[in-house]
């Protein structure tokens, strides 16, 4: 827990909350004070109910890019520094260590999440959309859910790989990902071994961008699919597996 | 004295290079032990081995049942944005001891090295006070063994005073020292015995007061020849 808790500490006497804090207050302020001027098929969005949904997406977006961006360099750094030995000559095993500092990862992405969404649900009180208030909680376990993903994939890939490649194939994962539909029907039409090879890669990677996708479906009352969500809870346990099972040799 | 830490024949390959072969030593309880070498002499390998971070090739590593060990690396680093207070509360709630978070005897520790509890957060550290600071957190078990990697380096010769100072008190306390210096007139001030290696070999051992010559002769005598 102590090593949970320190990588909290330094993120925020980094002053890395307070970035996620501004963020969220100008972003949602943007929208929804009429500074921006949001058109969608040239209706404008200023109606909270349909501002909120979008507003989330927007929000779980910026979480996931600083999720993304904690969590590639958590592990890398304490190895760099090699504060590592003086946690492993106190008996700490790798399994434990990586998975304390991801777990640290998860709770500041979390943090983050939640100081998004608070921002979201004080313009929305302070618009007058009080009753949104409930869904905007539920939908932020999505963005828990999200964030988590994002946190512990990133945090098992950075045990084995440099910083700026984890960085990038996280971001291939998350492009590709919500792109599958469309990459599906683009490799319907490849043939051969090679072609077998590529469809089922589409298969496998995780539609992460599609959790996020629920929480505004939550909050537009429209069906939530739950097969999403079981995805994403899969893929926490392969990443928290890899997470307690990757090791490094000697640091 | 009994041994409380023993390597059999321990060897350490990375790929097909051995960087430390066939090293056997019987360090006793209550000595302080010098590992001396030039750079690339299997120094810091074996430390990592003792420790547990690098596992031996061959060989054995045997430590007394229950020893506890304090380590203190060569470059320390501690997470800039603490105190020094909050660093040893940090490794004190790692080693799950909870008597041992306790604040007047982590304080203590603080004192024993040459710290204060204050304020001022560890990026504005002087090396000297972060090597200080490395000593301090590697007490807070309150270890049987302390293995301290270039406990000097860096230090003022005010700072390398008060640290020999704290392993002269340490080793009337029973504590065993191992120590990898450079500094060998640190290590003729404090230090019982050791060896000389190179290449991953022990060339010598050397014992305080068993001759005239002086351990920089000795070192510069055995590590200068090729």
């Amino acid at each position: 827990m102590e090593i949970v808790l320190n990588v909290v500490r330094e993120k925020i006497r980094r002053k890395m909350l307070y970035i996620t804090t501004i963020l969220g207050i100008l972003v949602v302020a943007i929208f929804s004070t009429g500074t921006g001027t949001l058109t969608v098929g040239g209706k404008s969005m200023n109606d909270y109910y349909v501002l909120v949904p979008i507003l989330i997406n927007v929000l779980n977006f910026l979480n996931g890019a600083i999720a993304l961006a904690i969590s590639c360099s958590t592990i890398p750094q304490e190895y760099e520094r090699r504060t590592s030995h003086l946690i492993w000559s106190r008996g700490v095993s790798q399994s434990r260590y990586h998975m304390s500092l991801a777990a640290g990862n998860v709770l500041v992405s979390w943090i983050s999440g939640v100081i998004l969404y608070l921002t979201l649900g004080v313009f929305a009180v302070v618009n007058g959309y009080s009753e949104m208030l409930g869904r905007i909680a539920v939908a932020s376990l999505f963005m828990m859910l999200y964030a988590a993903c994002i946190c512990m994939l990133t945090s098992a890939l950075s045990i084995k790989i440099p910083t700026l490649f984890t960085g990038t194939i996280m971001v291939i994962i998350l492009v590709c990902g919500a792109l599958r539909s469309a990459l599906n029907l683009m490799t319907a039409a490849l043939t051969g071994f090679g072609g077998a090879v590529i469809k089922r890669a589409v298969l496998l990677i995780p539609n992460l961008a599609g959790i996020s996708t629920q929480a505004g479906n939550l909050v537009q009352e429209r069906p939530v699919n739950v097969h999403v969500i079981i995805m994403g809870l899969i893929v926490i346990w392969i990443a928290g597996l890899l997470v307690i099972t990757l090791r490094r040799e000697e640091a | 004295m009994n041994d409380i830490l023993v390597l059999k024949n321990v060897q350490k390959k990375y790929k097909e290079t051995a960087v430390v072969k066939d090293l056997s030593l019987n360090i006793k309880k209550g000595e302080v032990f010098a590992l001396l070498g030039a750079n690339g002499a299997g120094k810091t390998t074996t430390i990592k081995m003792i420790l547990g971070f690098a596992k031996a090739s061959s060989g054995d590593i045997e430590i007394e049942d229950g020893a506890k060990i304090g380590y203190s690396p060569e470059t320390p680093y501690f997470p800039e944005y603490l105190t020094a207070m909050e660093v040893m509360n940090y490794y004190a709630g790692i080693e799950g001891d909870k008597a041992k978070k306790d604040k007047a005897y982590l304080r203590s520790l603080l004192e024993v090295t040459g710290l204060e509890d204050s304020k001022i957060k560890v990026k504005n550290y002087s090396k000297g006070m972060i090597q200080r600071l490395a000593l301090a957190q590697a007490l807070i078990s309150d270890p049987d063994i302390l293995i301290l990697d270039e406990p000097t380096a860096g230090l003022d010769a005010l700072g390398r005073k008060h640290n020999l100072e704290l392993l002269k008190k340490l080793k009337e306390q029973g504590k065993t020292v191992i120590i990898n210096s450079h500094i060998l007139h640190d290590i003729e001030a404090v230090c019982d015995r050791g060896v000389i290696m190179r290449k991953g070999e022990v060339l010598d051992t050397w014992t305080k007061d068993e001759s005239d010559e002086s351990l920089e002769d000795k070192f510069i005598r055995l590590v200068g020849e090729e």
